[in-house]
């Protein structure tokens, strides 16, 4: 895919910390989304809507921690509150505002596909990370922390 | 699903809203693409009578269009006659079926006869990260390999067949060569397929004298979602902090103990 403006390279939610590198991503081998194995570093959904598309969902994920690496981008995603800014730098140096929507978290099988990566209705930024029990039979962990974030027009 | 835009031919356009009207179910109508494939010869194209595409030229596609489910007489004139009457130079009954999706290709077979041919379009979702390329034989030459940068793909596709492959979106080297052979007789050229389309490419074209080459159409918007979002603990174990306490707020004390103290002795053991 060619580089666009619309290409996320970073992401600032300064309420919990964050201020990480976003690379793209697409699917691994089982179909699901890719994530970045650096658990410091955000993917962003290549195949879906870009930040600034005019409608569709614009999906980032990161690590919520890992064994070796320890604390992930996203570790504190679900501290996030409605109103809370986020921010995304692009690839052309231009960045976008969004302001928190929903904080949600829900058992992984329950996770609403279809529309975390909606490609069309109003335009938002979705932030995916994993909570809940580890499940260490399995290796996952059990639910999925969902943020959303509406862009905030430019002043 | 929505199609892709390639152009419509406005004499087609006026000739589907004409047969069908305005209020035509969508249940009541099928997706009709047409290809030209026939060498040297740019044709009218009437259905069931009436002059629906003006000058259709040989190595280019028309579609998608809607037209009314059941049977129609599709009748090729030269392009420069005068109407439909008269002997045409190809023509067939062309079944539509509701809902479906279907190519009409005026092409040769292989010894090099015009005829026309119907293939049902595959347009099912197509998963997460890949496209569809449906590769479809219908030029006058023996059966053919499809190479993917150097390897067959499809083997021994024969005129007037068609074959799926669904693979991973991006740009890859294909080319066509004599069944059993390495040898290109299309290509290589590099193919971009999108993710969530589906590309039906047409061989057409003569082998003696060289004249083979490659049409294509493509339907967007075939899209499906990723299956999951894996997004923790990419060695198999999370961190020795745990995810904060709040997102464990069914977990008891001791238990998340214990838990901690199994994740380091399967962390372990995997070294």
């Amino acid at each position: 895919m060619p580089v666009t403006p619309t290409v996320p390279v970073g992401v600032v939610a300064e309420s919990i910390g964050v201020d990480a590198r976003v690379v793209e991503v697409g699917v691994d081998e089982k179909g699901q989304m890719a994530v970045p194995l650096d658990v410091a570093t955000v993917g962003w959904y290549r195949f879906g809507p870009g930040p600034g598309a005019v409608e569709g969902s614009a999906v980032l994920s990161g690590h919520v921690d890992d064994y070796e690496q320890g604390r992930g981008a996203f570790y504190r995603l679900a501290e996030l509150a409605p109103g809370e800014p986020v921010l995304l730098r692009l690839a052309d140096g231009a960045a976008l505002d969004y302001r928190v929507r929903t904080v949600a978290r829900m058992p992984k099988d329950e996770l609403p596909l279809d529309q975390v990566f909606a490609r069309d209705g109003p335009p938002v930024l979705t932030l995916v990370t994993c909570g809940g029990a580890f499940n260490r039979a399995a290796s996952v962990y059990t639910e999925n922390v969902v943020v959303t974030a509406e862009p905030v027009s430019a002043p | 699903m929505r199609r892709s835009t390639l152009a419509l031919g406005g004499a087609l356009a006026v000739a589907v809203a004409l047969a069908t009207g305005p209020a035509a179910a969508a249940q009541d109508t099928g997706t009709v693409f047409v290809v030209h494939g026939v060498p040297d010869t740019p044709v009218d194209v009437y259905v069931d009578g009436e002059r629906a595409l003006d000058d259709f030229q040989p190595g280019t596609t028309q579609g998608p269009v809607e037209l009314p489910a059941g049977g129609h007489q599709v009748a090729l004139f030269p392009a420069d006659a005068a109407d439909g009457s008269g002997s045409p130079l190809l023509s067939a009954e062309a079944e539509v079926p509701a809902g479906g999706n279907v190519t009409l290709a005026a092409h040769l077979n292989e010894g090099g006869s015009p005829t026309i041919t119907p293939f049902v379009n595959d347009v099912g979702s197509v998963p997460a990260g890949q496209a569809r390329v449906v590769v479809r034989h219908t030029a006058a030459a023996p059966a053919v390999d499809v190479l993917a940068g150097g390897d067959p793909v499809i083997r021994g596709l024969s005129n007037g067949n068609q074959e799926a492959l669904e693979v991973p979106a991006g740009t890859i080297p294909v080319a066509v060569a004599a069944a059993g052979s390495t040898d290109p007789v299309i290509g290589p050229a590099d193919v971009t397929l999108e993710e969530g389309t589906a590309t039906f490419v047409h061989a057409i074209g003569k082998l003696d004298g060289g004249s083979l080459s490659l049409v294509s159409f493509t339907v967007s918007e075939l899209h499906s979602s990723p299956s999951g979002v894996p997004s923790g603990a990419p060695s198999g174990a999370p961190s020795q902090d745990g995810v904060p306490a709040w997102l464990l707020v069914s977990t008891v004390a001791g238990v998340a103990l214990v838990g901690v103290s199994a994740r380091r002795m399967r962390a372990a053991a995997r070294r």
